[in-house]
Order: C-alpha cells, then sequence, then structure tokens
C-alpha cells in the first residue's frame, strides 16, 4: 500500500523525521519498501489564470496567451500546448523561475513576441512521468500561490509491504492508529460530525444473506453537478496512494476508503430499480461489471441487485450498467460491511483482484460504515454541491464480529517470549493499541478493537505485546540445548560420502528442475508416460517444465547438451536427487545418484593420446560407488534394451533380486537430434537402497606365499564375462584368492566366432605353502569344469 | 740391478690414478702397479736384492707405498662412481614445471556446499537431519500449518498444483508437521530440501532451495530462537554481523519475525547489494503457533517452540558472491567449476 506522509502527519504527527518514521514502522513488522520523496524541484511557479488567447502572427502552432497571477497582473506567455483554454488555472513559471531539468526561465523573443514565463506541463514540474500537455490546476487554486505550496509538496510517498494479517492498516487512519500507538503518540483523526438529511429520499434496502452482509449503509444525494472537478488537493493525496483520478464522484469514495479503508461504491439512481437487494446469485444469472467483463454468476456469489436484478458483485466491483457517468445527477452511495469469508478467494478466483476486494479479504471494520458515508456526504456536497437524503441502514447486529475478552497470563508472556513483560508495561501497550484492559493479578484481561481481526487468542496478543515491546529488546539467550542422543547407524552412509566420492571422481554436481520436458522424458520413458506413472503438474510455468522426472536422465542430458552448446568437449555432471512416479496409484519419491559423461577417457594432457570414453570407464565409476557402499551382494548387470539407449550398450544394475540402476550409452539417434557429436554414457543409481553398507567383519589374512597361473581360453564369441568368472569361482578350489580378467581378444588368427580371454588365478593358503602338484591339480579342475560347461580350450 | 726407489714409483701411480676418469681405466691402472706383474709387485721382488740390513725398511716402505696406492684407487673408484651417478641423474633431469598427467577432481554445487555447511552448524548443536516428500498433500503444506484454503497466505504462495489436494510443497515447512507427528519433544531438526513456486523471472526460479528448522521443548522461548539465529548468521557468514529481528507474518508461527543482518559486503555501510540500506533480508522465523502444536497433539500449554526458514540460494549467492540466481539451475560448467569441494 502507498500513503503520502504528509496525509498521515494530518492524523498524527510523531516529532521524528521520515527517515525513523519509516524505521519505525518496519520494526513494528509494516514493512516500508521505499520512500519516494515528492519535492518541489522548482521555484517561483505559481498558479496563473489563462485570461485570453491569441494566435502567434507568424506560427500555427504557438499561441500568445495573456496569463494573470494576481487580481491586476498580468504577463504575456507564448505557449505551444494545444490543451489550453481561457479560465483554465495553469501553472505559471515566473521570469527567474528555476526548472526541475535545470532551465532558468528569462524573457526571451520567439518569432517576435515576447514571452515572460511559461507555462508548464507536471512532467515539466518533475510531477509525472511524461507529458500530458499544461497542467491543469483546479477552479479553485488561489491565483499567485506557489504551485509546490498549492499542490501540498515536499511530501514522501511511502510504500508498505503489509502482511495479509493487517487489513487493518490498509488506510490512513488505520497506519495512524498505530504509528500512534508505537510511538505513543496522540491521534488527532479527521472530524467527521454526522451531516443532516436536507432531502427526504430514500430507497428500500433489504439484506438476504445476512451471514455474508451483516451491514448495509446507504444513502441519496440528490442535484449533484455532474460536471463538478476533483480540487487538487484530493487528486494529490490520491495520486500519492496509488489511485489514479477519474472523477469528482468516484474520486471521493476513493478517498474515503484511502481514509477510513472502507470501501465504497456509487450507483447512479436513476439506473437502480425501486431498491436494493443484497443475496447470492440464482440460476444462469450474469453480471457485466465495470471493467466490461461479462460474468456468469455461480450460486455462491453474493450480488447487490435492484429489483431487475444484479448491479454490482459484492465487494468486488459494481456493474457497468449502474455506474456513475458525466450525467448522473443523483447517488446512491453503498458503504457495506462484507464478511471477510465472503470474499476471501472470491477475486482470485476471477482474477479480478480490486482495492475493495483487497480490503473485505483481509476484514474491514464492521462499526466503520456510518462514519465514512458521513464523509463521503460532507465531501460530496463540498465539492459536487446536492441534497443529502437520510442515512439508510440494514442491519443484523447477531452477525457482527463481537470482540470477547481474552486473558493474557504473564506468566506466558515470560514463557513465549523469553523475558519479563512489567504487567503496567502489558496493560499500556495494550491500551496503546486500542484494547480495553482489565489489570488482573497474574494477568490482563482485554477486549481489542472491532478492526483488528488478527486478534483473537492470548498468543495473539503475545505477539502485540512483544512487538510494542520491541523484538530487539529481547535479550540473545546464548544456545543451548537439552541433549538427546537420536540413534545412528553405522550402515548408513551419508548422501555427502557419495557426492565427495563423485566429485573426486571428476564428476562436477549440477542441480536440474525436478520437472523436465514431457518431449525429452518421452524418449526414455515411452512405455511410462501415461497419468497411471507419470506426475503432471496442472500449471507448469512452461509446457518444457510440465512433468516431473521419472529419472535423472532428461534433466543432466539437457544440461550436458547446453555445455555441449558452449564449446564444451569434455563434460562429466553428476546429479543426487528425487524422480518421482505413480506406482500403484501410490505416488512415489526415490533418491537417486546419475552421472553423464562425454568425451575423453582422460583430460587432454601432453605425453598421452587422447582416447573416448567407452562403457567401461563409466562402468568403473559404478564400481567405485559399488565398494564404497559395500551391499550385502555385489553388483550384476543384466544386458537390455532399455527406451532411449543403445541395445548393445546399456545393462540394469542389479543387487540379487532388486533391481538399483541402469548403465549405457544414450541413444545416438537422441544425442545427434541435440546437436551432440558424441557419444554419452549415463548412469543412476538408487541411492535410498545403497545408503544402507555393510559393516566390515575381519577375515585373517595368510602367511605364506601365493602362486599364481595365467591361461588364455578361446571361448565362444557371445559367452558374457561373468559367465566364465562365475564358472570358474565354483570350480575352483578356496585357496583361489583372487581371479582377474585381464585380456580379451578377437581377430586373427582366431576364429571370427571365438574370442580369447586371459585370465590369472592366485592361489593362497592360509596354513600352509601350496606345493606345485596341488597347484596343477587346481588349474586342472578349473579348465576340466571351462571344457566342459563352456568349451572353453586353453590357448597354447 | 734398477734402482728400488719405491716413492718415485708411487708418485707416478698416484699422479695416474688422478687423472683417470672411468672405471676401466682405473683397473687398468690397478694393474699396471698391483698386479701380479705390476709395477709394485716387481718392486717388492727386489727386496730379496737388497742387503739383508735394508730389507725390513724396504718391505715396510713398499707396503706403505701399496697401501696408499690401493687407498687412492678406492677413493677414486669411489669418486668415478659417484660422478657417473651424477652424471646419470643430471641426464634424467625433467621440466618439473610441466602439467602433471591423469585426472582432475570435480566440483560441488554451490547449493549442497551451503547446505552442508548449515547442516554441519546445526548439528553441532544438537539438531537432527529430516527430509519429506516434495510431492506433497494440502494437509501437510497448508492446512496443519494454520493456512486454511480461503487464507489470502496461499495466494502469496503461488502454487503448483498437481491435483486439487495435491501440491508441490511451496515450503520445507511440512517436514515440521511429519516430523513432529512421528516423534515426540524434546524436538531440534532441520530439514534441507527441494521447494517450488509458480514464478519465473529474474530473482526467482520455480525451484529453489530451503532449510526448515524446528526445536520444541518445555522451556522455549523467542529469546532462545534469538540466541540459535544470531549464533548461526554469524558462524555462517564468519563476521561479526549485526542482527536484527523484525516482527512480520507466517501463518505458523506467532510472534514471526524477519531476521536481518548486517550486509555482509559493505559491512552496513549500503551499497548495491544491499540496495544501500546496509541491512540484508535472510531469515523468516517465529515460536511455533500453538494451533500447529495443537494439530500434531503436542500440548502448547507444556510446550513452546520456534521454527525458521532460510532460503539457501539466498544465503549462497551473498556466501559466494553470486550474482544472478538463474545460474544455479543452467549446469553451466565455467559456473560448476568454482565451486570446490569444502
Amino acid at each position: 500500500m502507498l500513503f503520502s506522509e504528509n496525509w498521515l502527519r494530518e492524523w498524527t504527527n510523531p516529532q521524528i523525521i521520515s527517515q525513523e518514521l519509516a524505521n519505525t514502522l518496519t520494526m513494528a513488522g509494516l514493512e516500508v519498501d521505499s520512500v519516494e520523496k515528492q519535492t518541489a524541484e522548482f521555484s517561483k511557479v505559481v498558479v496563473g489564470e489563462i485570461l485570453e488567447i491569441k494566435p502567434h502572427p507568424d506560427s500555427k502552432k504557438l499561441s500568445l496567451c495573456r496569463v494573470g497571477y494576481s487580481k491586476t497582473k498580468t504577463v504575456n506567455v507564448v505557449c505551444g500546448a494545444q490543451n489550453i483554454a481561457v479560465t483554465m488555472k495553469v501553472p505559471l513559471a515566473m521570469v527567474g523561475a528555476k526548472l526541475p531539468n535545470g532551465l532558468i526561465i528569462k524573457q526571451t523573443e520567439i518569432r517576435g513576441c515576447t514571452s515572460q514565463g511559461m507555462l508548464c506541463s507536471a512532467a515539466e514540474l518533475g510531477l509525472s512521468e511524461k507529458s500530458e500537455g499544461i497542467m491543469q490546476l483546479d477552479p479553485l487554486a488561489k491565483l499567485g500561490t506557489s504551485v509546490a505550496t498549492h499542490l501540498n509538496l515536499n511530501d514522501n510517498i511511502v510504500e508498505l509491504e503489509l502482511t495479509p494479517n493487517r487489513g487493518d492498516c490498509l488506510s490512513i487512519a488505520g497506519i495512524a492508529r498505530e504509528v500512534a500507538a508505537l510511538t505513543n503518540t496522540k491521534l488527532k483523526p479527521a472530524k467527521i460530525p454526522p451531516v443532516a438529511a436536507t432531502s427526504k429520499i430514500r430507497i428500500p434496502i433489504k439484506i438476504e444473506n445476512y451471514q455474508g452482509c451483516p451491514r448495509y449503509v446507504g444513502r441519496v444525494i440528490e442535484n449533484i453537478n455532474p460536471q463538478a472537478i476533483t480540487p487538487d488537493w484530493m487528486k494529490e493525496k490520491l495520486r500519492r496512494c496509488g489511485v489514479r483520478p477519474i472523477s469528482a464522484v468516484v474520486d471521493i469514495t476513493n478517498y474515503v476508503m484511502l481514509e477510513l479503508g472502507q470501501p465504497m461504491h456509487a450507483f447512479d439512481l436513476k439506473n437502480i430499480d425501486t431498491g436494493i437487494i443484497v443475496r447470492n446469485a440464482q440460476k444462469n444469472e450474469k453480471l457485466t461489471l465495470l471493467d466490461e467483463r461479462q460474468l456468469k454468476l455461480k450460486s455462491d456469489d453474493l450480488l447487490i441487485c435492484d429489483h431487475s436484478g444484479p448491479v454490482a458483485l459484492a465487494g468486488i466491483m459494481g456493474g457497468l450498467g449502474s455506474g456513475i457517468n458525466d450525467q448522473t445527477q443523483s447517488v446512491l452511495l453503498e458503504s457495506a460491511y462484507f464478511a471477510q469469508s465472503e470474499i476471501i478467494g472470491k477475486a482470485r478466483r476471477i482474477s479480478m483482484q480490486t482495492d475493495a476486494s483487497y480490503r473485505f479479504e483481509r476484514g474491514v471494520d464492521p462499526l466503520g460504515q456510518q462514519k465514512a458515508v458521513e464523509r463521503a456526504t460532507a465531501l460530496l456536497l463540498e465539492i459536487c454541491g446536492g441534497r443529502a437524503g437520510p442515512v439508510l441502514e440494514a442491519v443484523n447486529k447477531k452477525f457482527i464480529p463481537a470482540k470477547a475478552p481474552i486473558k493474557v497470563r504473564y506468566q506466558r508472556i515470560n514463557k513465549v517470549l523469553g523475558v519479563d513483560v512489567k504487567p503496567a508495561k502489558v496493560t499500556q501497550y495494550l491500551n496503546r493499541l486500542g484494547c480495553k484492559v482489565e489489570q488482573l493479578k497474574n494477568s490482563v484481561k482485554a477486549i481489542p478493537p472491532s478492526y483488528r481481526f488478527d486478534l483473537e487468542k492470548e498468543y495473539d496478543l503475545v505477539e502485540e505485546v512483544a512487538r510494542l515491546y520491541g523484538y530487539n529488546n529481547i535479550p540473545e539467550a546464548p544456545p543451548a540445548a537439552t541433549i538427546t542422543s537420536t540413534a545412528t547407524s553405522e550402515s548408513i552412509i551419508a548422501l555427502n560420502r557419495f557426492r565427495n566420492l563423485m566429485i573426486d571422481r571428476g564428476y562436477h554436481e549440477a542441480i536440474t528442475y525436478s520437472f523436465v520436458d514431457p518431449t525429452l522424458q518421452k524418449k526414455f520413458h515411452q512405455n511410462k508416460n501415461s497419468a497411471e506413472h507419470v506426475i503432471e503438474l496442472k500449471n507448469p510455468i512452461a509446457e518444457n517444465l510440465s512433468q516431473m522426472r521419472l529419472s535423472l536422465t532428461p534433466g543432466l542430458l539437457q544440461a550436458l547438451a547446453n555445455n555441449y552448446h558452449r564449446q564444451q568437449r569434455q563434460i562429466q555432471l553428476f546429479e543426487i536427487g528425487n524422480v518421482y512416479f505413480i506406482n500403484k496409484k501410490q505416488r512415489v519419491e526415490e533418491i537417486y545418484l546419475g552421472g553423464i559423461l562425454t568425451g575423453f577417457r582422460h583430460a587432454e594432457q601432453w605425453g598421452t593420446t587422447q582416447e573416448p570414453i567407452d562403457f567401461y570407464d563409466i562402468k568403473s565409476d559404478i564400481e567405485a560407488i559399488e565398494q564404497l557402499a559395500k551391499p550385502a551382494q555385489e553388483f550384476s548387470y543384466k544386458p537390455v534394451k532399455a527406451e532411449g539407449y543403445h541395445p548393445g550398450r546399456s545393462a540394469e544394475i542389479w543387487i540379487g533380486d532388486q533391481k538399483i540402476g541402469l548403465i549405457g550409452q544414450i541413444l545416438p539417434g537422441i544425442t545427434t537430434a541435440l546437436d551432440i557429436e558424441q557419444d554419452v554414457y549415463f548412469f543412476q543409481l538408487n541411492l535410498s537402497v545403497l545408503s544402507k553398507s555393510t559393516i566390515p567383519n575381519y577375515q585373517a589374512t595368510s602367511k605364506f606365499p601365493s602362486i599364481r597361473r595365467d591361461f588364455s581360453l578361446l571361448v565362444d564369441r557371445n559367452l558374457s564375462a561373468d559367465k566364465l568368472l562365475e564358472e570358474i569361482k565354483r570350480s575352483a578350489s578356496e585357496d583361489l584368492i583372487e581371479l582377474k580378467l585381464f585380456d580379451v581378444y578377437t581377430g586373427k588368427p582366431i576364429d571370427s566366432n571365438k574370442k580369447s580371454v586371459s585370465i590369472g588365478l592366485t592361489f593362497q593358503a592360509l596354513n600352509r605353502t601350496l606345493t606345485e602338484l596341488e597347484m596343477d591339480e587346481a588349474c586342472s579342475r578349473v579348465l576340466l569344469n571351462l571344457k566342459n560347461k563352456l568349451d572353453a580350450q586353453l590357448r597354447v | 740391478m734398477t734402482k728400488f726407489d719405491p716413492t718415485a714409483l708411487n708418485q707416478q701411480a698416484q699422479a695416474e690414478i688422478k687423472a683417470v676418469t672411468d672405471a676401466s681405466t682405473l683397473e687398468e691402472v690397478r694393474v699396471k702397479y698391483l698386479g701380479k706383474k705390476g709395477l709394485l709387485t716387481s718392486e717388492l721382488k727386489k727386496i730379496g736384492q737388497l742387503e739383508p740390513g735394508q730389507r725390513r725398511d724396504a718391505g715396510q716402505q713398499v707396503n706403505q707405498v701399496k697401501a696408499s696406492l690401493q687407498h687412492e684407487l678406492d677413493q677414486r673408484k669411489k669418486e668415478i662412481g659417484q660422478l657417473a651417478e651424477q652424471q646419470k641423474l643430471a641426464n634424467e633431469t625433467i621440466d618439473v614445471t610441466l602439467p602433471g598427467r591423469g585426472d582432475t577432481i570435480g566440483s560441488i554445487h554451490p547449493v549442497s556446499r551451503a547446505i552442508e555447511r548449515i547442516s554441519l552448524i546445526f548439528s553441532r548443536l544438537g539438531f537432527d537431519i529430516a527430509t519429506g516428500p516434495e510431492v506433497e498433500d494440502d494437509y501437510h503444506n497448508f492446512e496443519a500449518l494454520n493456512i486454511p484454503e480461503s487464507h489470502p497466505a496461499r495466494a502469496m504462495m503461488d502454487t503448483f498444483y498437481v491435483d486439487d489436494h495435491t501440491v508441490l510443497r511451496t515450503h520445507t515447512s511440512n517436514v515440521q508437521i511429519r516430523y513432529m507427528l512421528a516423534n515426540q519433544p524434546p524436538l531440534r531438526t532441520i530439514a534441507p530440501g527441494r521447494v517450488y513456486r509458480c514464478d519465473s523471472d529474474v530473482t526467482h526460479t520455480p525451484m529453489f532451495h530451503q532449510v526448515e528448522g524446528l526445536a520444541v521443548d518445555t522451556n522455549i522461548s523467542f529469546a532462545d530462537l534469538k540466541g540459535v539465529l544470531s549464533h548461526f548468521v554469524r558462524e555462517f557468514f564468519e563476521q561479526d554481523l549485526q542482527v536484527k529481528f523484525r516482527p512480520s507474518y507466517f501463518p505458523f508461527t506467532e510472534p514471526s519475525a524477519e531476521v536481518d543482518i548486517s550486509c555482509v559486503f559493505c559491512k552496513g555501510e549500503g551499497c548495491r547489494i544491499c540496495s544501500h540500506t546496509g541491512w540484508l533480508e535472510v531469515l523468516g522465523c517465529g515460536m511455533v503457533h500453538p494451533k500447529v502444536l495443537s494439530n500434531v497433539n503436542i500440548d502448547p500449554e507444556q510446550y513452546t517452540g520456534y521454527a525458521f526458514g532460510m532460503g539457501v540460494e539466498r544465503l549462497a549467492m551473498l556466501r559466494y558472491g553470486v550474482n544472478d540466481l538463474r545460474l544455479f539451475f543452467e549446469s553451466d560448467l565455467g559456473f560448476l567449476r568454482q565451486f570446490h569441494a569444502a
């Protein structure tokens, strides 16, 4: 909310400078966002009146104006603006005046005519961004008065960022109440005496939904001057509070709202059929609002209607058909109290937040309707003339929120705040905030004011005490804690350990969005791309961020692509984060570690040749993770034709019968489509499984020498290494302590459907030195078994 | 008969030994003098021809020369060996300024780095680390936190919806609720994690990170909250910062506060980073609202608690001088490489 500091100071004027005032508000929870100066950056500019306009003899665009600046004194001014008229009051920069842009006005000759000053636009006076012709001052402006005085300049526009609980501060009166309480200064509210009726005009008001509208106050003002102009003082106040002046009647209703916080509406009486009825919408009713939007109404929409139908959406916006215009002669003023619950959420639902709905949502003083009508009536009569009818009111007090007394215990204040606030202080603070307070022995009983919707319970008042005591006056207690021992299991591996392993192996950590591009995701999860499996956002920020990721693949691939397009060729990224999916109608989140890489085995360096990475480079990273995680069972790799992956170069990773991840080359078709001309490898592992490790269990080591025997075997080309090794382990004696596969060879002179695999077996016994004979026997057994089971031939 | 003169022979041999520079020539010199047919050996043979009275002296003389030559030869051999070794090493000289080979290490994401640091500080104060779901029901994300359907605060949240009652959590405060439902006080926990708001511009990304904190005990007050958070910001920034608590509003705490710290860049003098105010807003916090405690079956008369929430990116930006929020999620290597693991 924007407000004018000068206006506030009319209500309460603490003896502190603007900056301190802003600081006081901020430190009380009414955060001041900005303070914008409204200074007169000019001098010798006075109110003038155009008395005569003659065309310039030598220019079609220029006019010669005679401008009066007192009853008798005039000057001649050459003017180029189009919007001037005789009797118009204007800002006249006299000879010697200085304008904000540094221009000093001198007597000059313009194409042969003398000009003894200048008529100014708002922009030229630094009061508006753009020029809209000569500034028009109101007809009541006094000739010769300094424009700075006339416009009440040397003000500040203060912008408050109000939290939603402080609807009571959405007015000058509200802020003034708060400032007065905070600074312990006297409040000087505007005097609003009742305006006696001078006409008998009344119209019937009927409320059908008292819950939504406990009170509706109306008043008719007849015979107003439809052409009345809003005085500059009001226009300026409105402008500084961020409200654009429109017409006198509208300006007055807005002014009252800004001043007292009571939203008001003005109907053209001639468009109101018979009387006002406040009721909910009926079936198929429609209403065209002031902004020309047509609404199909729902039965829970509260309406202001006349006897022919809806004329306004209660508390939000008036209808187009019943509004006032420059012909309006009789006005029906509305000053109603709509319950918070009636308005909350509605404006948002139809995406139409108005100044009125904003206030009703946050709570408007249920006792302020009469006062607002009196205020508006007085202003209307002053500015537009006319005759006021009697104040009309429909009300059901049962539905007006009443404030119950609240008990605030001193001991509770101490417990929550950690500081002793003296009972007298508590009473004083609550009094200053407008509560009716009764001081008891161990507590106070306080009745909060009607406009404080946020004060209902003891804890609300404890906060108020804290605010007035000053948060900064509450001491800082040194950190202390009851020692509670949370069990920690040694078998849990912290995510950080995995993170550090990846980093140490050369990966850079990325964090990508949890929502991804469905098109890219589909390439890896075509089968799961349905509402049955994937979590979709109803209101994504963009179409390409609309699906929750099913794997870390799309995000990391996109990140890799972005780097590739920035000329990076060696890219190694990882991410630790959740994947999200639906399994048997349950939403599931699982934490994964994913890695993606492209480029070379080692970064370019001297003395070595660069070799592109392959499957086994990334597999070694997984093996490192396995060594770290030490699961109860070893990882196994099952070749798989996974969607989006190279069918011959991808595998699922399993621990026993649990699938824990995936490794493979991204399908070249996908990477080339992303303009990546290198092979890209990816893996991901389920960390919720891997975070649970085993505890080391020492096994005795042998002190006797070990013996190694190497063999080269001819086997079927398609035989997988794990099958071969498995078979060896099965048939070898328990003395086999290490089994290495150290070479694989295909090509001449080996048959094309065979390959040569070289293995090394190391034997060692715990209690003795193994003999050559034992070794020969052990190896023969292994080789014989391989021959029988896998048709493996020993190469010689 | 040739003259018996081992001293002359000694001088001659000494000179030759000194002149030798390699091991094989040195051996030749040894053989020449000390070999079976060597000059000194033949000199020894001459002793028999001497007067018997002179033999003893002559014998001693020759033996002395022999010993001295042997010593010189050994010495020289050692020297030559050393020289050769030195030469060999000299030939093996490399350019130590050439870069090393092998692999380099990677980098940690600044958000992770900040979360690690925050977690470390709070775990030393006895806080647990908890997690909770990111796709959350509106009960845990809103209602249990005293934000009913119609609450204006919901409008401020820019929530992503999965369906009418399921959202992407707008804050890590949902973990508060889940933690309190699962554990009995006294409680102390922090919950770092991803959160989501439907907002994207220069200063907002639709996903970011928060760390939620919660402590519930029989004797926790606002003064404790102030103490813990002041300690935290000073330790996190390693500066003796000024800390300011000012009233604010969150539906799930009361009293609520925003925490400002004196600007870590200009020390409160006023600069571009702090919009010339000298202060930076870094945290939101407050005493857990009694309604929230009641919602999770904790008696608000017996127990009080505090809660706080901080934006990790905000803290990381201030700590590491990152000037654009969006950089965190662009995964640009040029950016990522700058954050080495702590």
